[in-house]
């Protein structure tokens, strides 16, 4: 490991531009940086994201030198703080990534895939889809809508007939039948069951 | 771990501009070759290489022979060859930045064409002169 004079002298060549000082400092302080973070994190078994957090550190530090106050602290601790900030907001992504992806999966598995609609309307027969149907959408325009679209209509204006929409301009009328199935869509996705539950 | 920890530094700082390492990972793809091919060309080896991969590359603002002649002697390769090196990615990536700003003005410029021809349509009155 370097001495203090040794960082305080690669310092200031590096804040005086000259050009090798980088590759000097990157080849000292490399392996002592990724050793520290790697003793101070132990549970971290992935060590691609220490090593990126301490490259991020010394790179970061070389691009802007004038950044680092010396009268706070030596540069080695600057760079290990540094790293260990990088590598705290990288797990945090990753949690963050991974509690999205669970979240969504939970989602999935509760519903029925939209393709899925017809061919469960075919196992278990129209009346007792109706039957289902009447049980969740207490609406009878609602009932018919979503019959139709078990049966796979996709013509807006018979859409817009059944919800008493059609006498509107072209743009409500295909904004409201749209809002309409996405509603029904999501009911029928969510409660129609293989068998009555 | 030296060389490992090393390498991995490289390669994050292939994507900062400032280090050789960006030019070097540019003159890889011009001439579509790997490191060892690199280093053949600076007539070095692949510790010297990472070595010169972490030094600053030389800006406009500095004395070019002097600074291409600091970082050979420090990596241990041949200075002409680097000054190469150095002056060929220089010059795709002036070419690269000229063809994307012509492609833009290009581009800017057939869309003020049409706008115009759009706005010409618009202001008539229907009635021909």
């Amino acid at each position: 490991m370097p001495t203090e004079e040794w960082f305080s002298e690669i310092h200031h060549r590096l804040l005086e531009g000259d050009p090798t000082a980088s590759a000097e400092l990157a080849e000292k302080v490399i392996v002592p940086l990724t050793q520290r973070i790697v003793e101070s994190n132990p549970a971290i078994e992935d060590h691609g994201l220490i090593s990126d957090a301490c490259s991020d550190a010394v790179l970061n530090y070389l691009s802007r030198p004038q950044a680092y106050d010396s009268q706070k602290r030596g540069l080695f601790g600057y760079l290990a703080m540094s790293a260990q900030g990088d590598l705290v907001n990288a797990l945090d992504s990753i949690k963050r990534k991974k509690s999205r992806e669970k979240i969504e999966n939970a989602v999935e598995l509760d519903v029925i895939p939209r393709n899925q609609l017809s061919e469960l309307a075919e196992k278990l027969g129209r009346d007792e889809v109706e039957r289902q149907i009447a049980a969740v959408l207490p609406d009878i325009r609602d009932q018919e809508a979503a019959m139709m679209i078990i049966d796979g209509e996709k013509a807006t204006v018979r859409f817009a007939a059944v919800f008493g929409c059609d006498d509107a301009d072209k743009e409500s009328v295909e904004r409201a039948v749209k809002r309409n199935k996405d509603r029904i869509n999501k009911t029928l996705q969510r409660k129609l069951r293989p068998d009555d539950e | 771990m030296n060389k490992q920890s090393l390498s991995a530094l490289v390669r994050r700082a292939e994507d900062r501009d400032h280090f050789v390492a960006s030019q070097l990972a540019q003159f890889r793809e011009i001439q579509k070759i790997d490191n060892s091919g690199v280093a053949e060309y600076l007539r070095c080896d692949s510790d010297q290489l990472l070595r010169l991969a972490m030094c600053f590359a030389p800006t406009p603002k500095d004395d070019f022979p002097s600074h291409v002649q600091k970082l050979a002697s420090f990596a241990g390769c041949d200075a002409g060859q680097l000054a190469l090196l150095i002056r060929k990615c220089d010059a795709v990536r002036i070419a690269t930045r000229r063809v994307a700003e012509d492609g833009s003005r290009y581009s800017l410029a057939a869309r003020d064409q049409k706008e115009g021809v759009e706005s010409d349509d618009d202001s008539g009155d229907g009635v021909s002169q």
